[in-house]
């Protein structure tokens, strides 16, 4: 997955691969889900753990050049793409495609986007494949400068991401 | 033994207090969660489970609805206790006899001034593959969760009170205003 060589003017080129633990906050309409997020982001695969606050594994999420696997406590599921798997076993999408690079404040590859910058030219609001993204407040990490809230929506479905810790390269 | 410490436990443990801390293990063995708070329950089915580190997050059993509140994300999902009680081992601790109920349970040994009872979900709908509870003279002292993806929690129970007048309105919940409120 080539990063685009968008120079943000002082902050280095976010990188390619990351870990993160944070906390996820979904909503759909009345419905919803909330809990801990771990995720790890390799070159060519991903590890992604939903976790209750107690620590219990609600749902894995493993994607490499294969596909896709979800794994929860009541059943293993396979496809192609993470927004349909997820949004067919647990009722939401999970936008892993485009999600590996908005959750570093870059736009994916594929697909116009539309960037609002802040003074110091970090994304503060980026809209790219039907999703609007929001950068409410970003951390300083070693050479980078990377987002602590994120905020993600598609028609009636919001993301909300806080980022407690990234681990990089 | 074991299981007669968790007997004897359920039998007397009206309400009960106690600072906790929390550490969850990966199947790699490697630490990814440090956390610590308070735990409050009254039994049938209340309970007031608070972390204060490393974030403020709140899971209120009000006897009917388990709610749990993230400050951060400013969102409160509800449950129905019945279906919480897999996901929630305060529902497990406040309850009537649900660990009786839904748990196969056996003695797991002795060690270190601790006798263990390993509790074994008799439905596997739950997250947890099994539930262990330690006892040190009769008290609680350590619950250990494993889910069934290899993740191990670790519960420490420290200043433990058995039996304190707890008030009531510490077990009834409603969410902050502007706060997300979803679930049944």
């Amino acid at each position: 997955c080539a990063a685009p060589t968008v120079r943000q003017m002082g902050a280095a080129v976010p990188p390619h691969t990351f870990q993160l633990q944070g906390r996820i906050g979904v909503r759909y309409g009345t419905q919803g889900f909330s809990g801990n997020f771990n995720w790890r982001h390799g070159v060519q695969d991903d590890e992604i753990l939903l976790l209750s606050p107690l620590g219990q594994a609600v749902a894995r999420i493993e994607r490499d050049p294969t596909g896709v696997r979800l794994d929860t406590s009541d059943g293993h599921y396979a496809a192609q793409d993470a927004a349909e798997l997820t949004q067919s076993i647990l009722g939401w999408r999970l936008p892993l495609d485009g999600m590996q690079y908005w959750v570093t404040g870059q736009q994916a590859p594929d697909g116009a986007a539309n960037i609002t910058r802040d003074a110091a030219m970090n994304v503060i609001r980026l809209r790219q494949q039907q999703w609007e993204i929001e950068y409410p407040e970003y951390r300083a990490e070693g050479a980078y400068v990377l987002p602590s809230r994120v905020v993600m929506r598609n028609g009636t479905l919001e993301l909300k991401l806080v980022v407690d810790k990234w681990t990089l390269p | 033994s074991g299981v007669d410490s968790l007997h004897n436990f359920l039998l007397h443990s009206h309400t009960l207090r106690a600072q906790f801390t929390q550490m969850v293990v990966d199947r790699n063995g490697k630490q990814v969660q440090n956390a610590s708070g308070l735990m409050q329950f009254s039994r049938p089915g209340k309970f007031r489970w608070v972390y204060e580190k490393p974030y403020a997050q709140l899971i209120v059993g009000d006897g009917v609805k388990v709610w749990m509140f993230d400050a951060d994300l400013n969102q409160v999902t509800v449950k129905k206790l019945d279906k919480a009680l897999g996901s929630t081992p305060a529902a497990l601790l406040a309850g009537n006899n649900e660990i009786e109920r839904n748990f196969d349970l056996i003695d797991g040994g002795r060690g270190e001034g601790l006798e263990w009872v390993e509790a074994s979900p008799r439905t596997q709908d739950g997250s947890f593959e099994k539930i262990r509870l330690a006892f040190r003279d009769g008290t609680l002292a350590v619950m250990e969760l494993r889910d069934h993806f290899g993740q191990t929690t670790t519960i420490r129970f420290l200043q433990l009170e058995l039996n304190p007048k707890l008030a009531a309105k510490l077990f009834v919940f409603t969410p902050p205003a502007g706060a997300d409120v979803v679930g049944d």
